[in-house]
């Protein structure tokens, strides 16, 4: 791993068990032998208060590609993840994750789990990656609701 | 504007009454600004800051505002003047920089004035006692504005400060400190109050410096010397001076203690100021100056070369702490022991650069010597209680310990081979152990998780620094062994700490309540430290966490501590198990878990029943949690036999969690899940069982009470298990069950919708969502039983052979049940209306509340798409797969039928088309499975029904042209020979298509209608998958036809009008046309620029760069992907921007 990929990423640990918002996780992924990929994250995004979201934690991981921090870590849902800015894949389409938009090698993980928190309950309708959730979310607001509801359940709290 | 005095006042006083309404605020407001900028309001605000005039605070401070804005005015153009003097050498440059001869006149009497209205608001505080200090820092803030601007001219603010109160002359200005001890010694004489205030004025200059760094190198560089030379050492001498006359007063009072002298102090220095009895306020005010400058001196390390030597004062700190050794002592400064902690511990952990190692070891002794231990038993007194009083300083002493051992946390392990240092490791675990419940009564403990998580990461990380460190294997080993001991000791603490405070209910209540989100963080963080201290201590903890549970199930009767105890252990081990995967499992733990699950199994009190015996929830939501987490015991030789006890549980369980009203909403849906998760990992274990859950299936499906989730998802785990059965007789009976089940309990449900007699918009609701439940459900079967991955390893070849046979003859009437399923919730048109009327309005059902209503219809279409399309790429036959395809197209175009009859064309955007859209999207998996035996006829019916009869219904939504048209982007892609030559008006319907798709690559704006066109033309271009025929029919469009132009010209056009974010998409069409038609694309691509640019010239745009150069850059790449960077630049020069 690069030095300076390294020496950022433990900041980055160090920056997150001191200050953490509530309801979220993150920790690097283990190696076989117990030590840390420093590389390879999961973390969770609890749904803000009072949204749709609110009673889930939906799992998220991270993955810091090797130029790293001049260039941004990939964010995932899992697979089918319905939100309108998610890809099927579960790529998350938000402009500060995204090199030739917003990134900044300043951006912490703690800024980039808030802002995924934030795209969450409002959702850009702009930057659609996945047409189920963006159609529903234009034209059956009911329907999005329900879905987003039921997709929370099974990520309850 | 003119204004007179008396205005202004009165303006203020009605400014400041608190009666005004906002927009009144604001008028007032705008009218005093105006007045501020006004070249007469300085001899207003000198009236206003003379505090002999007795005008209220307000119009003094009013005043002193005055002079902000006027000075802000003056330096808005202080450097200006280097511009107009660009000729002149470094020093006019200087002079330029820093104003002309008459604005430093002007600015130097100004400051004289402030200075004099100083002297005189200092006079009111000190002597009239008025509470003017917010009025005299905004006056030192003035100064510090001029000081940043003028520092050349003047250099030392904190002289003039204390000079002008004796000779108020334009000497004070003047002084520097050069020889100034004298001076200072004689200006301090007899005022401590005078000392507080040059050390609030030093803190408000650096303060001021640090905000508004945003000065030219140039200067910067200079002000940075200045500051060191000359306020740095002012403030130096009063912030040591402070501290030495506390000091020295410490230790006078000592000695007289000592010697039980009841004489008063006697100071010989005469000109000592004599200290009130509050030494407390001058050490906090020392202190917050020099923290202020520590920040400052941190910064300037980075940005200047200014060297700053800060040990005296650190050490005069660390000296001050020291004179405190008794109880007496340290309960009487208890206050300012405090500061000074707070200091040293913000030094370390933001600005520790500034301490050199000699300071370090300083502080080390200072901490893990005689007066750190002695605090700390201070502060621990007789026990807890004392401790529990003295929270917030033995809080700040933990987080000095911490910030310090962060310096360097490999620093640690030396300590721990250390026997003499073992008492370091006993007062941190005394500091963790901090007594109380977590976050409710103590958060030392929780500032200890995020040091310990670091040491552990650090030691197990950092071997090679620490080989380094330690020397010798010898030495490495009594490390690991050491630290293994400590972190047994740590997870003891810990697993303390964890436990839910469940007999305690007022605590309870506070966790549920305000403290729920902070208490629930903590213990996540602490299951985080156990999951980085396995690594080190392995089985042991694991051990510690069993045995205790064992422990507490080895009892007559059981107690809230036994479920608190049971509840922090299963938390824990639950935390680290999440880490195991089959193959990575040590024996131990199988021996563990087997042991957990097999005592007192067949007793009253067991594992599985501690949390109903108590009935206690978190206990049963931990224990799921733990359940669902290993997976890998269960499908292990030693766990199988405990699989389907566990599955009882949950299922009984499931059953409470709908009739406890204690129990929160939720846990069911943890439950479903826990199930859900074990039924798909451990299908093959469990098909001997599977009679047994046939009563809660029966429940689930039929009791309205389940929430949809555990409804469908107890029906896919149950189906998983179904789908492990090998013997498909049996899997079919399953079935055939479920589906009767669901079949039975739908048309029950439907007859009562239908009869009327439901005219209640809630209870409508819930029977609408039920029965979309039931209808997932189906679906959840469909995808449980849907072959795993590894299909080819499931069945042997006689095996497949069997089953596929089994599924073509269909003995049991599966398909035809599926289909009676569908059509009954899809087709019937008395449904679809009450689905469709609910959505619109439910007048007809007399629902009039006007809320928003969900699209049934809308559920129930996707809901049946995602049956079928559950079988459609399974390798052999199963009941979800359906032999003959004319069933799905049959469905599909019913139902499209039905559908686009309910859509109003006038109105675009309806959501119904929802439904089209799950029906084209069915076609598209369809044709991408089933393309080799589709017929021509069947594919072409469907395009015709599609596009050639409806053309008013997609052209009314850009989004069903784009769904159909994915549809058809498959076809291309898969079998482009089933879209041709089908009938005889074959190329007109085509041709019809191909004018719909040239108008949407035209208009649309949309990325994802882009793409899906751009793929349309692409396909077309390549035809990939074409025989030689469809290859030359599509040619001679291109070429005969002429549509190779057109597409061209649009695409140009599209191209150039299109964002930045969306040009890239067209660049395709451009790179396919290169490969296929290299020949005439040149001439299309000519002929197509020129016509956009003399459309453009003549609208008086500016017209697009070189052509013949584009063209022929484009044909140097070939078609690769270069063709992007071309096209892109060629973009941004039409239309006028750069790349950035």
């Amino acid at each position: 791993m690069s030095s300076l990929r390294l020496a950022r990423l433990q900041e980055e640990r160090k920056s997150w068990r001191k200050d953490h918002p509530f309801g979220f996780f993150a920790k690097p992924a283990k190696n076989p032998d117990g030590s840390m990929n420093l590389q390879s994250w999961t973390a969770g995004i609890p749904g803000k208060p009072n949204t749709l979201w609110a009673d889930g934690v939906y799992p998220i991981s991270i993955t810091f590609p090797d130029d790293y921090p001049s260039k941004p870590p990939k964010v995932k849902f899992p697979a089918n993840f319905y939100h309108p800015n998610v890809y099927p894949s579960g790529t998350i389409c938000l402009s500060i994750l995204n090199e030739e938009q917003d990134w900044r090698p300043a951006i912490t993980l703690k800024q980039i789990v808030l802002g995924i928190q934030e795209l969450l309950g409002s959702p850009n309708p702009d930057s659609p990656a996945q047409e189920p959730a963006w159609r529903a979310f234009g034209k059956d607001r009911a329907t999005y609701d329900k879905k987003v509801k039921e997709q929370a359940q099974k990520y309850i709290k | 504007m003119d204004f007179n005095f008396s205005q202004v006042v009165g303006l203020i006083e009605t400014l400041y009454s608190n009666t005004l309404a906002a927009g009144q605020v604001v008028q007032v407001q705008s009218q005093l600004q105006q007045f501020q900028k006004h070249q007469g309001s300085l001899q207003v605000a000198d009236q206003l800051l003379d505090p002999r005039n007795n005008y209220s605070l307000e119009c003094q401070f009013f005043g002193a505002l005055t002079y902000t804005v006027q000075l802000n005015q003056i330096f808005s153009t202080w450097g200006a003047v280097v511009d107009d003097e660009s000729d002149i050498d470094d020093d006019e440059t200087l002079k330029g920089a820093t104003g002309t001869d008459d604005t430093r006149n002007m600015v130097d009497q100004l400051t004289l004035r402030q200075l004099s209205h100083l002297n005189n608001l200092l006079t009111q505080h000190f002597v009239h006692r008025q509470p003017n200090l917010f009025v005299i820092k905004k006056v030192f803030s003035n100064l510090s504005l001029v000081y940043c601007h003028n520092f050349h001219n003047w250099t030392n603010p904190l002289l003039s400060f204390l000079g002008t109160q004796d000779d108020p002359s334009i000497s004070s200005l003047r002084l520097s400190v050069a020889n100034i001890e004298h001076h200072l010694q004689a200006s301090l004489a007899g005022s401590a109050q005078k000392l507080q205030l040059v050390l609030l004025f030093s803190q408000i200059i650096i303060e001021d410096i640090l905000k508004n760094n945003t000065m030219s190198d140039h200067l910067d560089q200079q002000l940075h010397t200045c500051l060191r030379k000359e306020v740095f050492v002012v403030t130096e001498f009063f912030v040591n001076y402070s501290m030495n006359l506390v000091i020295e007063k410490l230790n006078n009072n000592n000695n007289n203690n000592n010697n039980n002298n009841n004489n008063n102090n006697n100071n010989n220095n005469n000109n000592t100021p004599k200290l009130s009895n509050d030494n407390n306020q001058l050490l906090a005010d020392a202190v917050r100056c020099y923290t202020a400058w520590t920040s400052y001196i941190s910064f300037s390390y980075l940005n200047s070369t200014e060297k700053f030597i800060i040990d005296p004062t650190l050490n005069l700190l660390i000296k001050f702490l020291l004179c405190h050794q008794t109880s007496d002592q340290l309960i009487n400064d208890s206050d300012s022991i405090f500061v000074v902690i707070e200091f040293l511990t913000n030094l370390l952990e933001t600005n520790a650069n500034l301490l050199n190692n000699s300071f370090k070891q300083t502080i080390n002794d200072l901490i893990f010597k005689d007066w750190g231990m002695n605090y700390l038993n201070f502060l621990n007194g007789s026990g807890d209680d004392d401790l529990i009083e003295n929270e917030k300083s033995v809080q700040d002493f933990a987080k000095l310990v911490i910030s310090y051992f962060e310096l360097d946390m490999v620093r640690i392990s030396k300590l721990l081979v250390d026997d003499s240092c073992s008492y370091i490791f006993q007062a941190l675990m005394k500091l963790t152990a901090f007594p109380g419940t977590p976050i409710l009564d103590e958060e030392i403990s929780r500032d200890f998780i995020e040091f310990w998580l670091e040491t552990s990461d650090t030691l197990i990380d950092d071997t090679d620094s620490l080989l380094i460190l330690l020397k010798t294997t010898e030495n490495l080993q009594l490390f690991k062994k050491n630290f293994k001991t400590l972190l047994e000791l740590l997870g003891k603490t810990y697993w303390t700490k964890v436990q839910l405070p469940l007999a305690n209910q007022t605590s309870m209540k506070m966790i549920k309540g305000q403290y729920k989100d902070e208490y629930f963080s903590y213990r996540r963080d602490v299951g985080d430290l156990f999951d980085s201290m396995y690594v080190i201590i392995k089985d042991s903890i694991f051990k510690f966490l069993f045995d205790n549970i064992i422990n507490n199930l080895n009892v007559t009767s059981l107690t809230l501590q036994n479920a608190s105890e049971v509840e922090a252990s299963v938390f824990l081990i639950n935390c680290m198990c999440s880490n195991f995967s089959e193959g990575n499992v040590p024996d131990e733990i199988f021996g563990m878990l087997v042991h957990l699950f097999s005592f007192h199994r067949n007793e009253e009190i067991n594992f599985l029943k501690i949390g109903l015996i108590t009935n206690n929830s978190y206990l049963m939501n931990t224990t799921v949690s733990f359940l669902s987490s290993i997976n890998f015991f269960y499908k292990s030789e030693q766990g199988l036999g405990f699989l389907n006890e566990i599955l009882d549980y949950l299922f009984n369980l499931l059953s409470l969690s709908i009739q406890s009203k204690e129990l929160p909403g939720k846990f069911q849906f943890i439950v479903a899940r826990a199930i859900a998760s074990i039924c798909s990992q451990c299908r093959t274990f469990l098909a001997s069982s599977l009679f047994k859950f046939e009563p809660l299936l029966f429940n689930v499906i039929n009791s309205i009470d389940f929430k949809a989730f555990t409804r469908e998802k107890v029906i896919n785990s149950v189906s998983f298990i179904i789908q492990g059965i090998k013997n498909p007789q049996t899997q079919g009976e399953y079935i055939v069950k479920l589906l009767q089940l669901i079949n039975d309990q739908s048309t029950k449900i439907f007859s009562e919708i239908k009869s009327g007699r439901v005219n209640n918009n809630h209870d409508l609701n819930i029977l609408l969502d039920y029965l979309v439940s039931l209808l997932d459900c189906v679906l959840q079967i469909a995808r449980g039983m849907q072959l795993p991955e590894e299909s080819v390893i499931f069945y042997n070849d006689e095996e497949r052979q069997l089953v596929d046979n089994f599924w073509i003859a269909d003995n049991l009437g599966i398909h035809s049940m599926i289909l009676q399923i569908i059509s009954g919730f899809s087709l019937d048109p008395e449904l679809t209306n009450i689905f469709i009327t609910n959505h619109n309005n439910g007048e007809s059902l007399g629902v009039t509340d006007g809320s928003v209503k969900i699209n049934y219809h809308n559920l129930v279409t996707e809901k049946c798409c995602e049956i079928f399309r559950a079988g459609l790429c399974e390798d052999i036959n199963g009941p979800f797969v359906f032999a003959d395809n004319q069933i799905i197209i049959d469905y599909v175009l019913s139902k499209f039928e039905d559908t686009k009859n309910r859509i109003d064309v006038d109105k675009p955007h309806s959501s119904m088309t929802l439904s089209i859209g799950y029906l084209f999207g069915l076609l598209e998996t369809f044709v991408s499975a089933n393309y080799r035996k589709l017929s021509k006829e069947a594919v072409t019916n469907c395009i015709i029904t599609i596009f050639v009869m409806n053309p008013q219904l997609l052209n009314s939504d850009v989004d069903l042209f784009t769904n159909a048209l994915q549809f058809l982007n498959k076809v291309i892609e898969k079998k482009p020979d089933l879209l041709f030559y089908i009938s005889d008006n074959s190329a007109n319907y085509f041709a019809t298509i191909l004018e719909s798709c040239m108008v949407v690559l035209k208009q649309s704006n949309e990325k994802f209608v882009i793409k899906t066109v751009v793929k349309f033309w692409c396909n077309l271009i390549t035809l990939r998958a074409g025989t030689r025929e469809n290859q030359e029919y599509i040619t001679r469009i291109f070429i005969d036809e002429q549509f190779g132009q057109k597409l061209t010209n649009v695409t140009f056009s599209a191209l150039l009008k299109s964002t930045r974010s969306n040009y890239e998409i067209y660049c395709d069409i451009v790179r396919n046309m290169i490969g296929k038609y290299p020949l005439q694309f040149k001439q299309w691509a000519n002929n197509a620029l020129i016509l956009i640019n003399n459309q453009r010239v003549s609208n008086g745009k500016k017209a697009l760069p070189d052509i013949r150069q584009l063209i022929s850059k484009l044909y140097l790449t070939k078609g690769t992907r270069k063709v992007n960077m071309v096209i892109k630049d060629f973009w941004l020069a039409a239309n006028g921007l750069m790349d950035i």
